[in-house]
Formats: C-alpha cells, sequence, structure tokens
C-alpha cells in the first residue's frame, strides 16, 4: 500500500489522482428575511445557494464572522444544507450592500472524499506545465497558461458558469493517488483562473500563474508643487526615485530651484522617504566635481548646497547609502511588498526557499536606484546580480533560488530505471564556451558606466581555439561581491556547458527550474555509469511536466566538475566514509583505489604545488582542488 | 433458482427525506440519492441524539414511579454526553448524587446510583417510554431493564446510531432494497422498515406496526442486498442502523423499488454471460534500463448480459420488462444488476451498479412468434 508521495512516484506502477480546488465567488442576492427586522436592527436574512462549500463571506469588502448556528449576531454568517445565513454588520437591512461568497468547489480525476469533501470525478484533462529560465543561471522564471478540461456531468457547471465569478479567483491543483493520505498530496501547479468556457458537455478553465503581479510599473512618489512648493514647475511629476544600499552617481532633484537666486543655498532629494530612510551621503558631485555639502536629513533623503558651489541647472549626483537593504532578497521582498501589495508571507511566498536563498545572496551585495520602471526589469536585474532565479513554484507561491556552488544532500536521484528509452539525449554548443568573462560592479547611475573585474583561463583558447569574452553587467556594490561572482561565471563559461534532454515518469513532479537532481547514465545494467555522468549534479534548466501522461520532460545543465562538496574551512580532520573503511583523508594517498580518491575529491580539498597536483606521484589530483 | 433481477426504477431518487439523523454540511443525506457511487452521505463523529433517541427512563426509588429526561438534540463526545446524562438525572430524579461518566480508554458508559437511593434501574424495557431511549447509542440493548450500584454498557460505543427516512410521493411498489457504498461492515444491526401509512410511522426505531421488517446483522457485504419473493405496496422507508465501534458512518446510495426477472429462468442452463474486464487503460514507459512503468487507471468491469429467444410460448410479460428496461435506463441512468445462481454466493455479492452501453433491438425470428434480444452490455458505474 503507497501511503507517501515519494512512495507513490517512485513506484514502478500506481494510479495517479489529481485534485482541482477553485475558489470561485458570488454576489448573493435574493434575499429572505430570516428573523428579526431591519428597524429594530436584529434582521437576519437566508438565500439559497446550493450545495458548495463557503470559506469565507464580506459585507462590501468587509469579512464577516462564521457563527455556528442560525442565532446570527451583527456581522456573521452561517452555512447550512444549502442556505447561507447573514445578518449584516448593523442589523439591518440586506439589500443595497455587496453580499459576496467566496466558495471553494472540489473536483478530481477520481472521486475521493478528503476532510469530509467530496471530490467529483469530472476532470477529464490536467494541463501540461512548462517552466523555463530566462537565462542558464539568473532570471525570472514563470509558469505558463494551463487549461483544465471537466466534463460538464449532468449540466453541473450550467448555472454556476454564469453565477458565480470565475476570473481572477485561485485555483490548485494537487498531484496524489493510491491510499495516500490528503496530506501527502503535491501541488503541482497553483495560480488563477483567466479564461472560462462552457459547452453542453465541456467545461474548461484558462488558469495562468501569478506572474501578472510582476508585470506592473514600480509605483513610486512623484515630485509635486503641493508638498515642495519651491519646485520647479517643469520638474512637477518627476518621479522620486528608489535607493537601496551603496549606489553611485545617483542623479539628485533640486527642491528649491524656484527660488532661484533668491536663497543661499539649495536643497536636493535623493530617495523616496515614505517608508524608509536612508543611511547617509557619502560624496556629492555638482557637473561631476566633488563638492561640499550640508544640512544631511537620512530622515528626509536631502542634503543642501550653497549657492556658491551650485547654480540652478548644474548636474548634481551623489554617492549615497540609500535604504538599510543590500541583499538582493531583501530587495525583492520589499519591492514587492510596498510596490504591489505582497507582503512577505506564506500566503504569497515559499518562505523557507526565500530563507535560504537570502542567506546564499549575502555574498553579493548591491547597490539600486530605480524611478517607475517595470517591475519586471528590476527583479531581472537583482537577480541577474545574485545568480538568482525568481520562480513561482509548484504551489503558486513566490520563490527564489541562488545559484550556488555548494551541493546540497538528498537531491532526487534519477538514473537509467527512471529515463524513458530514447529520450536521453546531450548537445552543447560553441558559443557556451568563453575564455574571459568580465563583471561590471559599482554601476554609476548616472553616466551608466561601471567598474570591472575580469578573469580570465587560458586552458579555454588552447582546448577550444577561443578568445570570446562574456561581459555581465550587475548592480553589485562590492569588489569583493563581483569577484565571487566572477569566479563562479568563469567556472560555468571555461568549458562550457552540456544541456541534457531526459524524460522520466514523476520523479520530478515537484521539483521547480534552477533546482538540482543527480544524474546517472549508463547503456546497459552490466555497463558502469558514464564517466561523466555518474551521480552528477545537474541543474534544471527547463521543465515541461505533462500530466496527462504523467511524464516530464527536462532540459538539465551539467556542473561539471563541481562535485559533492566545495571546501569550506573547518577545524574537522577529514575522514573518508564508513564504505571506505574511514581512516584519515589527508595527505592525499596515491594507493587509494579510484572509488576512494574520487570520494576523497569530491569531499576534501587539498593544498597543490604550483603545477596543480595535491600529489606529484598520482595524476588523477591535478587541478582537483579550486577556489571559488 | 438461477436469476439474473433488473433493479432499475429506483424510488428513493425522488423520494423526500423526512427524516435524518445526522449528516455533514458537505455530505449531506441527499447524497444517497446521487447517481455517483462514490459520493457519500456521512454522519458527524460522536453521539446524535435527536427526537428518536434522547429518552432516558429510569427507576430509583422503591415505588413504580419511572422517571424521564430527555437529553437534548444535538451531537456529543462521549464526555459530553455523560455529563449531560447525569445532570439530566439528577434534575429529574428525588435524589441529586447519580453518576454517570464514560471512559474513553475503553468506550463504556457508567450509572452509579446515587448514594441515599436503593438501587437504580435502567427501565429500556418499559414501553411506551423505552421507544426512542438512548439504550442503544449508549451501549445497551433495547428492550432489556438493567439495574444495580454501578450499570455499565453492555457493549463499548462511540456512539454511532443512526436513521432515515425516505417518504415517496405516492404508494409505490418495492420488491427490492439495496444499501451500497456504505462502511457498515460489523456485527451490528441493520434494519429496513417499510409503511404502507407514510413517515409518521416510524416514530422511533422500536416502534410497532411496519409492514415490512428486515433486520440483519450485515457480515461484510459490499452492497447489502434484500429481495423480497413478492412486491409491496409502500409509501415510506426507514433505514435503522448502529455500529457503535465507529465513530460515524457512511451510505453511499440506496435503492428501493420492484425488479424485473425475466421468465422462466429455471436453472442453470438459461443463466448466461459473460463478464469483461477492460484493463488495458494503463499508460506505460519502457526506460532505458527496460524496465516498464506503469500508471494505473481504475480497470472497468463489463458485462454482457445474453438474453434467451423469448420463448416459442411468447413471454409478453418478459418482453415488456425488457422494454420498459431500455426505455427507462436508456443510456444515461445506472441501475443495478444482480446476479444470483444456485450455487452462487449470497446475492449481495452479486448486485452491481452500472448502465447500458449501446443500441438494442428485438428480432422477430421469422416464421415464429419468437423475438430474439440483443445482448445486453452493461458497463460498471464507478
Amino acid at each position: 500500500m503507497i501511503t507517501t508521495f515519494s512512495g507513490l512516484i517512485s513506484a514502478s506502477r500506481s494510479q495517479k489522482t489529481f485534485l482541482l480546488e477553485l475558489e470561485p465567488s458570488e454576489l448573493v442576492t435574493d434575499w429572505t428575511l430570516h428573523a428579526g427586522t431591519a428597524t429594530a436592527s436584529n434582521a437576519s436574512y437566508r438565500s439559497v445557494i446550493g450545495d458548495v462549500d463557503v470559506v469565507r463571506v464580506d459585507e462590501d469588502g468587509s469579512v464577516l464572522v462564521e457563527n455556528s448556528n442560525t442565532s446570527l449576531g451583527n456581522g456573521q454568517w452561517f452555512y447550512s444544507s444549502t442556505t447561507l445565513f447573514v445578518r449584516v454588520t448593523d442589523g439591518g437591512s440586506i439589500f443595497g450592500k455587496d453580499i459576496v461568497g467566496d466558495y471553494k468547489l472540489y473536483f478530481g480525476t477520481k472521486s475521493k472524499t478528503f476532510n469530509d469533501n467530496f471530490y467529483h470525478p469530472f476532470v477529464e484533462s490536467v494541463p501540461t506545465i512548462s517552466q523555463e529560465k530566462e537565462n542558464l543561471f539568473w532570471g525570472i522564471s514563470v509558469v505558463g497558461d494551463a487549461t483544465v478540461r471537466m466534463i460538464n456531468h449532468d449540466g453541473f457547471f450550467d448555472e454556476i458558469f454564469d453565477r458565480y465569478a470565475w476570473n481572477n479567483k485561485n485555483a490548485t491543483l494537487l498531484l496524489g493517488g493510491e491510499d495516500l493520505p490528503f496530506g501527502e498530496y503535491a501541488g503541482v501547479f497553483g495560480g488563477i483562473i483567466r479564461n472560462k468556457n462552457l459547452t453542453t458537455d465541456r467545461f474548461e478553465l484558462t488558469i495562468s500563474d501569478r506572474k501578472h503581479v510582476l508585470e506592473d510599473a514600480i509605483e513610486v512618489e512623484s515630485f509635486e508643487t503641493t508638498v515642495y512648493p519651491n519646485l520647479l514647475a517643469d520638474v512637477a511629476g518627476r518621479a522620486i526615485p528608489l535607493v537601496y544600499g551603496t549606489a553611485m552617481d545617483v542623479p539628485v532633484t533640486s527642491i528649491t530651484d524656484a527660488l532661484g537666486t533668491g536663497t543661499s543655498s539649495h536643497t536636493f532629494k535623493a530617495a523616496s522617504t515614505s517608508t524608509r530612510s536612508i543611511v547617509g551621503f557619502d560624496k556629492v558631485m555638482v557637473n561631476g566635481v566633488s563638492v561640499a555639502f550640508t544640512g544631511t536629513s537620512t530622515a528626509a533623503a536631502t542634503f543642501n548646497l550653497a549657492t556658491s558651489v551650485y547654480t540652478p541647472g548644474d548636474t548634481v549626483t551623489t554617492n549615497m547609502r540609500g535604504y538599510p537593504l543590500s541583499n538582493t532578497v531583501a530587495i525583492t521582498k520589499d519591492l514587492l511588498s510596498s510596490v504591489q501589495s505582497i507582503p512577505f508571507g506564506s500566503d504569497d511566498w515559499d518562505t523557507s526557499s526565500v530563507a535560504v536563498a537570502s542567506s546564499s545572496a549575502s555574498v553579493f551585495p548591491v547597490g539600486l536606484t530605480t524611478r517607475s520602471d517595470s517591475l519586471l526589469d528590476v527583479l531581472g536585474e537583482l537577480m541577474k546580480s545574485c545568480m538568482g532565479t525568481l520562480f513561482i513554484n509548484n504551489a503558486g507561491k513566490l520563490a527564489i533560488n541562488i545559484w550556488s556552488p555548494d551541493i546540497a544532500s538528498g537531491l532526487t536521484s534519477v538514473d537509467y530505471y527512471d529515463i524513458a528509452d530514447g529520450t536521453f539525449s546531450v548537445s552543447a554548443k560553441e558559443r557556451d564556451v568563453r575564455k574571459t568573462v568580465r563583471v561590471g560592479w559599482m554601476r554609476c547611475f548616472d553616466g551608466d558606466t561601471y567598474s570591472f573585474v575580469q578573469s580570465s583561463k587560458a586552458q579555454t583558447e588552447r582546448l577550444f581555439g577561443t578568445t570570446r569574452s562574456r561581459t555581465i553587467r550587475t548592480l553589485l556594490s562590492t569588489k569583493a561581491g563581483a569577484a565571487t561572482f566572477r569566479d563562479r561565471t568563469a567556472f560555468l563559461f571555461e568549458r562550457g556547458m552540456s544541456f541534457i534532454d531526459i524524460r522520466t515518469k514523476l520523479q520530478l513532479a515537484t521539483e521547480n527550474v534552477a533546482d538540482r537532481i543527480n544524474l546517472s547514465i549508463r547503456r546497459r545494467a552490466s555497463d558502469s555509469d558514464l564517466s561523466w555522468l555518474s551521480v552528477q549534479p545537474v541543474d534544471i534548466f527547463r521543465l515541461t511536466k505533462n500530466f496527462t501522461t504523467n511524464e516530464i520532460t527536462a532540459r538539465v545543465s551539467s556542473l561539471r566538475d563541481l562535485a559533492a562538496g566545495v571546501g569550506h574551512w573547518t577545524s574537522d580532520a577529514p575522514v573518508l566514509a564508513d564504505q571506505f573503511g574511514g581512516g584519515s583523508a589527508t595527505p592525499w594517498d596515491p594507493t587509494w583505489s579510484d572509488a576512494e580518491a574520487a570520494h576523497a575529491q569530491a569531499n576534501f580539498g587539498y593544498w597543490t604545488d604550483a603545477d596543480g597536483f595535491a600529489d606529484a606521484t598520482d595524476g588523477r589530483t591535478k587541478d582537483r582542488s579550486r577556489w571559488l | 433458482m438461477s436469476v439474473i433481477r433488473f433493479k432499475f426504477e429506483d424510488e428513493i431518487a425522488d423520494a423526500t427525506i423526512d427524516f435524518v439523523s445526522d449528516q455533514l454540511n458537505s455530505l449531506p443525506a441527499d447524497n444517497a440519492q446521487d447517481e455517483l457511487l462514490q459520493k457519500v452521505w456521512r454522519t458527524q463523529r460522536g453521539f446524535h441524539i435527536s427526537p428518536r433517541n434522547q429518552r432516558l427512563p429510569f427507576r430509583d426509588t422503591a415505588t413504580t414511579t419511572v422517571y424521564e429526561f430527555d437529553v437534548a438534540t444535538g451531537t456529543y463526545t462521549g464526555s459530553g454526553l455523560a455529563s449531560t446524562m447525569q445532570s439530566g438525572l439528577r434534575a429529574a430524579s428525588v435524589f441529586s448524587t447519580h453518576a454517570v461518566v464514560y471512559d474513553t480508554n475503553t468506550n463504556y458508559f457508567t450509572f452509579t446510583k446515587p448514594s441515599t437511593a436503593t438501587f437504580l434501574a435502567l427501565m429500556y424495557a418499559d414501553n411506551p417510554t423505552s421507544s426512542g431511549s438512548v439504550a442503544i447509542i449508549t451501549g445497551f440493548d433495547h428492550g432489556t431493564t438493567y439495574s444495580g450500584t454501578t450499570i455499565s454498557s453492555t457493549i463499548e460505543t462511540q456512539g454511532n446510531e443512526h436513521e432515515i427516512v425516505f417518504e415517496f410521493s405516492a404508494t409505490k411498489s418495492v420488491q427490492a432494497f439495496i444499501i451500497d457504498g456504505h462502511d457498515i461492515d460489523l456485527a451490528e444491526r441493520v434494519q429496513i422498515r417499510g409503511s404502507t401509512v407514510g413517515a409518521s410511522d416510524f416514530i422511533s426505531p422500536y416502534n410497532t406496526a411496519p409492514t415490512i421488517t428486515f433486520s440483519t446483522a450485515p457480515g461484510v457485504f459490499p452492497i447489502i442486498t434484500v429481495d423480497l419473493s413478492t412486491a409491496t405496496n409502500l409509501r415510506a422507508i426507514q433505514l435503522h442502523w448502529y455500529m457503535r465501534s465507529k465513530a460515524q458512518s457512511e451510505i453511499g446510495r440506496f435503492y428501493a423499488g420492484p425488479y424485473f426477472e425475466p421468465e422462466n429462468q429455471t436453472n442453470n442452463e438459461d443463466l448466461q454471460w459473460i463478464k469483461k474486464t477492460v484493463n488495458n487503460r494503463s499508460n506505460v514507459m519502457t526506460t532505458i534500463a527496460g524496465t516498464t512503468l506503469f500508471d494505473k487507471r481504475d480497470p472497468l468491469d463489463e458485462y454482457e448480459i445474453i438474453a434467451q429467444p423469448i420463448d416459442k410460448f411468447f413471454s409478453s410479460a418478459t418482453k415488456t420488462g425488457y422494454e420498459n428496461l431500455i426505455a427507462t435506463v436508456g443510456n444515461d441512468v445506472s441501475f443495478w444488476v444482480s446476479f444470483n445462481s444456485d450455487s452462487g454466493p449470497d446475492i449481495s455479492f452479486s448486485t452491481f451498479y452500472g448502465h447500458l452501453v449501446g443500441d438494442y433491438s428485438f428480432a422477430r425470428i421469422p416464421g415464429s412468434p419468437t423475438l430474439r434480444l440483443d445482448n445486453l452490455r452493461f458497463r460498471q458505474q464507478r
């Protein structure tokens, strides 16, 4: 009996069941007085709404409280046996108020009863879900639209198609089956309903993920003469930028230019301070020349310049420390909560993945200023600067994954028992090989110029005959962060990437792009794994989940020599694993077997000599210890 | 005798539910009138008290006075019910130190007499007060008087005594009952009663004068099937059951109505069907390793019922029966078929729910009054 999700997707024979939970709403009208009177402010009303799970009831946008019986107090509701009872907040007439009921409907590919809810077996087809990273190592990945088709059994949807409000309502698809309890069902898609379609035999919904919340422009305050009366008229309406972290050459706006020569000092505002204060100003430049400045206010993000150094019309920029947030993940959370009203919480975010990402992104502090730019563009820049991927996960929550050379333990393993015959293929393109990587940091926002760090690998030119370079401009604000970024990307580009395509059953059902899996390939059972694909960690670049045939097609990119562990400073003495009989793993022992040598290289670092050998007598040790 | 019986005129489908002991909002009792097999009526967990099982009749004095306390209707935990009964005993009696406790480990109620009383007796045998008593739900037997210093339940109980009453719009002919999709799998009682008068005939689970009664410890029957030898005209049906070792019950579907049994099925040689299992619905994938991975789909059973040519003496009743079946169910109404052969198991193991597939025709054999009928294809409804 299979009772766990991991057991379900790894079993050679199993029955899958998909559950679909829809959350439409209804504007409830057709009220009948149930008890009391409106004039006495104790009126409760009833309306027959049908057999449905009522989750919430709103009166004019405010939530009402659920009661346990029909004896309602003000602002309460009760549902029983197809009838909804409501008493509005003032106990008076319900007519003229918008009473909206939020419902939950339960469907599945098979009839099930969970938590005393019956899942009607009307789901005929579940969508194919695709997820792809826009860039090899960073970006914003969103799941595309998906269509769910249900059987309109006995006209089940005929009336509610029109009565209920479906668009923009939540839809969640869960996967389980066999004897799994409800708690083991895994979310495989969460989104909102965009379109509905009804025929006599089918009811179709188009569901898309929440990427639309990322497509808006960042809303910022603007300079207005009502707030800044001495503002030049032609500056009014200009956006007041947001400034995060350490930012160079940030253009500032004078809020006193209208005074002209009628003042001895002008005031400049650098950033919006409606929700945060800045940290401080380090340098102010007028027409590119550093000048003295006074009257700093971090609460207002302002400073003053004497008319001896500034004349209205001059270009003023500043090197400043803006809001005390320089972690790309923290900035992403802040932008989405302040701009899109998506507070950071488990309703909208995969909070555990974000916590991990925040820690991984801490090596990449950034500085950023932005006006009313596209949120997608800004988030894209942030993700690029930390090698991160922002995506909507299987449950419809926002999540972030930072590319890291650390390989986690417990990765999903895929091997030749899992891969469909004839679907394994590998490709590599020359254009992905780069000899030189240049990383731009410390961006000067006014002139859009950067400082650069660079690395170059002679071996790449010798092996591939290419001198091509890749330049990546980032928001990084420290040289150390830029150097780390450079070293990681150089590692990935110096020998190019191999893309591996495979098709499996549902072993990857709960994975997302930017996740890692361990991949092993061999030709036949009696063969050994390919030497370069033996429990090899790979990054998922693209996923297509076809739940009709219960197959997943994945494109993964090999991490090449990046092994099970990357060196960490530690006081622990390195010891070989038990299967090798324990024993010290240092110094390198040239008599180790190949398996022991591979284990030692994967888990422990070794100082090498000038030629790159950890042990000059053992050729296996050459160039196997690297700093990233 | 081998028979096929077609049960397709379900009077329950159009009946009104006159009384139901308990139900969940999300899985109400009228689910039992729904076609989908796995959409059940499910009761709440625990001890549900209705006007039909609320009475606690007792004596605790030397006189013949029988006191009564009616437990308020509602759903209780065991401890909650014990506490309510204790308060009720004290309020109804001249004494005030009765004790009632519910042991959540053993699931037994224990009644203790007042300290100054001579005895305590639970008068569950005493008509009419015993009608509608708490005897069953508290782990006692109906129709028995219990007395002593302390009185404990005779059987563990988590409540779970329920009933439902269907009333038809008019008198209907009933010859078969089916209870499907149930979880009544232990040796407690299931009672089906019918009335020619109406729902008012079922004042309590133990009231007298039902027209028919079928009472059984059901054992483990996937579908409880009761066929009567003669049809009876009824106006209402009551189902009452208890399964006190479980906390709640569920019932999938009822059938009450006539059955059509083609004539002249007197022995095994006349009865013929083919059962096919449609199994080839699973998705398969072969891996590099040569392993085949399966996504299983539920198989479907399909019966082909070979209708005998209507005999050379022209059985018009059989022909009419088949015509009536086809006209009523078409290809979109599910119904039950019972197969019962002499050497076969209890009919409850050979009753199936499904719908007809395909077209149907009658063909008159030339030169004779005999009609040849198409085979009926009958596909399982899940």
